[in-house]
């Protein structure tokens, strides 16, 4: 018990990432839970904001997590292990969401409707809640470009592999996910700075 | 019109994604273009509008549920399941019966009758 202890303490401070999936590839919990707590509050919250989904997310990220221990021992060090363990997430980010608006499309939209309606966006939670809602409308490349980007800090190269894109691409991507937000979110605050003056 | 020629360039040029030549060619245009200094400008209140979006926290149970899961799945693969099964009526078909076995009390079903199958196979399983 101590002795895994032990080891969980090496993996958390010395080991690099390939280190670490190699050991999960090999089986061995320890690494393997290192793993999860170093990536676990990252990919939980790309999924939640990339969904927009917070009960759905939780098992997005514990199928990823799956998937990672299943697939470690072919992981090729070709590129960061985080950068894999994101595209896993998108992936499987991407299914559910086609999946929901293939067959739920109506319920989706009357789920986020009730929390953008009312009067005063005023405090920062209703900014912030505002703000999801209109990354939920970017088409879903734009926005995983855009979370990828923004929160995770992801290199336009990385991006690209994570979505399967070329570097121009992700560079359009990104440029046209912030214009649309831009539209969205600042062009609304100035009419209403207008309209207030 | 200058403007639309840097278009998706002056994202690239915040993220610092532009490499020597351009780069430069995109700061002198900025130094000169209010336009696209505000634009810029608004590209990164969009960034941090985006930083303010809200987070989730996981449950206490996060990992565990993953391990529990991983070993659900080891349990019910679908090849070892069949393999163990074919084990089973193999040793049946061939007669074998194993001395010892915790299911001795049934070893005088007939060969190959239904009740000696039945509990072979469970045998296994266990």
């Amino acid at each position: 018990m101590s002795d895994s202890a032990a080891r969980g303490n090496t993996f958390e401070k010395t080991e690099s990432e390939y280190e670490l999936i190699k050991a999960v590839g090999a089986g061995d919990i320890v690494a393997f839970e290192m793993l999860i707590k170093r990536y676990r509050d990252p990919v939980l919250n790309f999924i939640f904001r990339y969904t927009g989904d917070r009960f759905g997310a939780e098992d997005i990220a514990q199928e990823v997590f799956l998937k990672v221990y299943l697939a470690a021992s072919g992981f090729k060090p070709r590129g960061k292990v985080s950068t894999w363990i994101f595209k896993i997430a998108y992936n499987l980010s991407m299914n559910e969401v086609l999946r929901r608006s293939r067959f739920d499309r109506a319920s989706a939209s009357d789920e986020l409707g009730p929390e953008l309606q009312g009067p005063g966006d005023t405090g920062l939670k209703e900014l912030a809640q505002e703000v999801m809602d209109s990354v939920g409308r970017l088409p879903e490349k734009q926005r995983a470009a855009l979370l990828l980007r923004v929160d995770e800090d992801l290199s336009y190269a990385e991006i690209g592999n994570v979505l399967s894109t070329s570097i121009a691409g992700v560079e359009s991507l990104l440029f046209r996910a912030r214009e649309n937000l831009r539209k969205m979110l600042i062009g609304k605050s100035k009419g209403m700075n207008s309209g207030k003056g | 019109m200058e403007k639309d020629r840097f278009g998706s360039k002056l994202t690239a040029y915040r993220d610092g994604e532009l490499d020597g030549g351009l780069r430069e060619e995109v700061s002198a245009h900025l130094r000169n273009c209010t336009t696209c200094r505000e634009e810029l400008a608004e590209f990164e209140a969009v960034d941090s509008l985006v930083r303010m979006m809200p987070k989730i926290d996981a449950t206490e149970s996060f990992a565990l549920e993953i391990i529990a899961g991983l070993s659900r799945q080891k349990r019910n693969r679908p090849l070892e399941r069949f393999l163990r099964l074919a084990g089973s009526f193999f040793e049946l078909a061939a007669g074998h019966k194993d001395e010892g076995d915790a299911l001795d009390e049934f070893s005088d079903f007939p060969p190959l009758s239904m009740s000696y199958a039945y509990f072979r196979v469970i045998g296994q399983l266990r």
